[in-house]
């Protein structure tokens, strides 16, 4: 961790400013900024023409940046310099794979060449290791007490979804479901993405602080 | 473990959020600090004490807890 200078403290961006808003101002921008992530992906569910599909990734992207920094904001956190420099990773790395699962990987059907059906099968991958490796980056540069929060949120994420995989397991191998065993592979990824997310969320809820 | 930071970076005139800004960490965790719900590392630590130009005996007590 470097230790940062008087004059480094003092320079402040814009957007940084939010967390001088009174506190219902800053809840206010925080559900807003929900508001506009979820209503990304409305758009992307509702319309499927290119011309929308781009506005609802623009819009997601936005939401994206609003809610970094409203969710600061309302914890009372600045927005430090790994901060911005994740999201600026993240977001692109975000844009390529809705393009490549949108518009390239439907196309794999279509591809007579196996190395190269191989190939487009496997390339939402790319940006997926962009993400890992910006969270393991992003992680390196907290503080003690955040890296203890993300390695419970870790527990729980991977303790509840090989939970739930075995459960799944067991109810299909007792015949009792059927289980789509591509979908549930597809499915394990975003799962710990999403659980790790909420837990991370009440971890940083649970420490916040007055 | 109890603590002085709150008192120190009181009497320096210092929010939360500035002394977590020159610590480079964040105020969650000179909150949790300060509230005795986390124990800092022995690097954390000795920049508190270097920072406030104090003993680190002086500003932590192992034997009290909060």
């Amino acid at each position: 961790m470097t230790h940062m200078s008087a004059a480094a403290v003092g320079k402040k961006m814009p957007m940084d400013k939010m967390s001088e808003w009174p506190t219902w101002l800053r809840w206010s921008a925080w559900l807003v900024s929900w508001a506009v992530y979820l209503g990304g992906f409305a758009l992307l569910l509702m319309f499927h023409s290119l011309v929308v599909q781009g506005l609802a990734l623009a819009v997601i992207c936005m939401g994206l940046v609003l809610l970094t920094h409203a969710t600061k904001a309302v914890l009372n956190e600045r927005m430090r310099k790994v901060d911005r420099w994740q999201v600026r990773v993240v977001l692109p790395a975000f844009v390529v794979y809705m393009v490549l699962m949108l518009d390239v990987w439907p196309t794999y059907s279509r591809i007579e060449l196996p190395w190269l059906k191989v190939i487009v099968a496997l390339l939402p991958l790319l940006p997926l290791v962009v993400v890992v490796w910006a969270m393991m980056r992003y992680m390196a540069h907290c503080d003690e007490l955040e890296r203890r929060q993300q390695l419970e949120a870790i527990g729980i994420a991977a303790a509840v979804v090989s939970l739930v995989g075995f459960a799944l397991g067991l109810l299909a191998a007792t015949k009792l479901i059927a289980v789509d065993g591509a979908l549930v592979l597809l499915l394990i990824f975003p799962a710990l993405c999403v659980v790790y997310g909420l837990a991370c969320g009440w971890n940083r809820w649970r420490w916040r602080g007055r | 473990m109890k603590n002085r930071v709150r008192e120190l970076r009181e009497a320096q005139g210092w929010s939360q959020g500035e002394l977590a800004e020159r610590l480079d960490v964040s105020r969650q965790t000179i909150n949790a600090i300060e509230t005795g719900k986390y124990d800092p590392s022995l690097p954390l630590a000795f920049k508190l004490a270097r920072l406030f130009k104090q003993r680190i005996e002086s500003m932590f007590d192992p034997d009290e807890e909060r």
